[in-house]
């Protein structure tokens, strides 16, 4: 069963009309991790947000639709939307400082939650908590309520926020990048209370990262994205041991590694929206693009069972 | 080989303040660092944030005085130095810094950041200079013509390709390369990566490579310094890094980057936080996290040893 499904999802730049992710389908099984994976400004954070309807000013949802538990999100009204958001759907970002407020306490802040999304007294909503901060590992919980964030550090920010997302009691849980702006270490540990809270609550978790060991570490799926489109979604396993589109295959080998002699970079970079070539979008720093894909956007495709490539030339690699 | 760059017993302290009211209190970014860089060697000094990484680069240039110890750039110590031959001796070390967005003076042509350094050491007669900046631009991957362009026309990668230019325009020995990929795309990381794998082949210069990414360094490096908290704990040779780590703390910095491999799928259990580096302790800076600690981790700090050629650990449970 799928807990949340996109389809065909558009955003454009409402002022300009210019496309900034197009087509964007994915669903995402229910108690699995669905990883968007993709360079900068390829549209993997504006579809999470998209998702909470949460996008910048500026940018608009101009088609497709957004299913959660057979309501189509982007129909409901806003109060019925604040209702989803932080409660059955929640998010957590990439830095806690920002996403954190500076002037209240944590408590106080995870207490709000707890109050508009379970209608708890403040007592009882404290109580919880300093539950849930003991449940994402923050050691001494009742004193740190009273902490603010600046107190913290990076990965005791962090793990706020997952107790913050983890009062509405979610169902879904979109995690942008959640461990970017932490120390390897640090990032360690907070992957590993996102894989155990996952089983835990058995959340369903869009897991947005351009880390492919971030994603390899925690994905049941992947979603790779470029330009605004998805070019390739398989299920994990299959797509580091059998990429198909010429961007997948491009990414993992341009990872540095231990035991690599060179690396063999692609050419150029990720072209801006409005700047994007006609026809596949990755056409002109593909590797093996033919005068086809220079024409005509390639169809997004189920080539094997359950493996999505949007490419003229899939090559059985 | 010789020695080209080399701290000896370097301490680097900053005072701070902690609030309005509250007295400055000493911050020690570097601890009695002793570490020597060789000649046409690739050294990667790897760590987390806080460790003093990039204090060690500043110190590298010249651009801080120890508070105790030399840092010496071919046998010569920068502090004994007056600061006109101090910028003359820069001129052998270059740095190229994280963020090429921050680094390029936006108000200035391409050509003015490039040719700036050939006139302030008096390098090239006037009249060959554009010749000389566009050679240079064009070593780089950039084409002559964008000496006329702003940086910003040109992207994040284009932009580090600007900075190394700058920095290799004075044909300096060693090149400092402070996380130059790490506000990068891996896409264009890889060029830049492979656009300094390049140089380094063709010519003799040395790198200090200093980057908080596993892989990245070992990729790029002979020998690997890992830092914490202001400290040297293990300095190994890159190819037996891997097979090899001994200090704890290399261990779990190891197990800690994630595998870009499904099938090697680990959730290691990391322990504590790097703590606070402004307080005083007298033992091992990893004491409080290390799963091996003996009794006297918390009272003696341990001093590199070399355990086999070549490979030094500073921990007293070996």
């Amino acid at each position: 069963m799928n807990i949340l499904e996109v389809s065909a999802l558009n955003i454009f730049y409402s002022k300009s009309r210019i496309p900034v992710v197009e087509e964007v389908s994915f669903f995402l099984p229910a108690g699995k991790t669905l990883a968007l994976v993709g360079e900068s400004g390829c549209g993997k954070s504006l579809t999470g947000l998209a998702i909470m309807r949460l996008l910048p000013t500026g940018l608009e949802i101009t088609g497709g639709q957004i299913h959660f538990e057979n309501k189509n999100l982007l129909e409901l009204s806003p109060e019925e939307m604040r209702r989803v958001r932080g409660g059955k759907i929640a998010m957590i970002f990439q830095d806690p400082m920002v996403s954190l407020n500076p002037v209240f306490t944590v408590g106080t802040q995870i207490a709000e939650v707890l109050e508009l999304h379970r209608g708890l007294g403040r007592q009882k909503a404290l109580a919880e908590a300093e539950r849930l901060l003991a449940e994402v590992g923050l050691p001494a919980p009742k004193a740190r309520l009273k902490a603010y964030p600046h107190e913290l550090s990076g990965g005791m920010r962090q793990r706020v926020m997952i107790a913050m997302a983890l009062a509405g009691n979610p169902k879904v849980l979109i995690a942008d990048e959640p461990t970017t702006a932490l120390d390897v270490t640090i990032q360690a540990q907070i992957l590993a209370l996102l894989a155990s809270l996952k089983e835990k609550h058995n959340l369903s978790v869009l897991l947005i990262s351009h880390d492919l060991g971030v994603v390899a570490t925690l994905a049941d799926l992947v979603a790779v994205m470029y330009a605004g489109r998805l070019v390739e979604k398989a299920p994990c396993e299959e797509l580091f041991s059998k990429p198909l589109h010429p961007y997948t295959r491009a990414l993992l080998e341009v990872l540095p590694r231990p035991e690599k002699k060179s690396l063999k970079p692609l050419p150029g970079q990720v072209p801006p929206p409005g700047a994007r070539p006609a026809g596949c979008k990755f056409s002109d720093r593909c590797p093996s693009a033919q005068k086809k894909c220079f024409e005509k956007e390639p169809p997004w495709q189920e080539v094997f069972p359950r493996h999505w490539v949007r490419c003229f030339y899939v090559s059985d690699a | 080989m010789s020695v080209m760059l080399e701290f000896r017993k370097v301490s680097k302290v900053y005072y701070l303040r902690r609030g309005f009211l509250a007295p400055k209190k000493p911050f020690y970014a570097l601890r009695n660092i002793d570490l020597a860089v060789h000649e046409n060697e690739v050294l990667g000094i790897l760590g987390e944030s806080g460790c003093g990484k990039s204090t060690l680069a500043r110190l590298a240039l010249g651009l801080e005085t120890p508070e105790e110890g030399e840092v010496l750039l071919e046998g010569i110590n920068f502090s004994a130095l007056s600061e006109k031959e101090r910028r003359k001796l820069r001129r052998k070390i270059q740095i190229v810094f994280q963020d090429p967005y921050a680094s390029l003076n936006p108000r200035k042509k391409i050509y003015d950041l490039l040719a700036e350094p050939l006139i302030i050491h008096q390098l090239v007669p006037k009249k060959d200079l554009r010749a000389r900046v566009g050679a240079m631009l064009t070593k780089v991957g950039l084409r002559e013509e964008d000496m006329e362009r702003y940086p910003h026309q040109f992207s994040g990668g284009q932009r580090q390709r600007i900075a190394i230019a700058r920095a290799l325009i004075l044909s300096p020995r060693v090149l400092v390369l402070d996380e130059p990929t790490s506000a990068l795309d891996v896409s264009v990381q890889a060029q830049i990566l492979e656009l300094l794998r390049e140089f380094k082949e063709k010519s003799k210069l040395t790198y200090v490579f200093i980057s908080h990414d596993l892989p990245l360094v070992l990729f790029l490096s002979n020998r690997v310094a890992v830092m914490y908290l202001g400290r040297v704990v293990e300095i190994s040779p890159a190819e037996s890094f891997m097979a090899r780590p001994h200090h704890p703390y290399t261990k779990m910095l190891l197990e800690s980057v994630p595998e870009p491999d499904p099938y090697k799928r680990k959730l290691p259990k990391v322990k504590g936080e790097p703590p606070d580096p402004t307080l005083e302790f007298s033992g091992c800076p990893f004491f409080p996290r290390c799963e091996k600690a003996l009794s006297s981790c918390e009272k003696e700090v341990p001093g590199l040893r070399e355990i086999s050629k070549g490979h030094l650990v500073a921990c007293h449970s070996l």
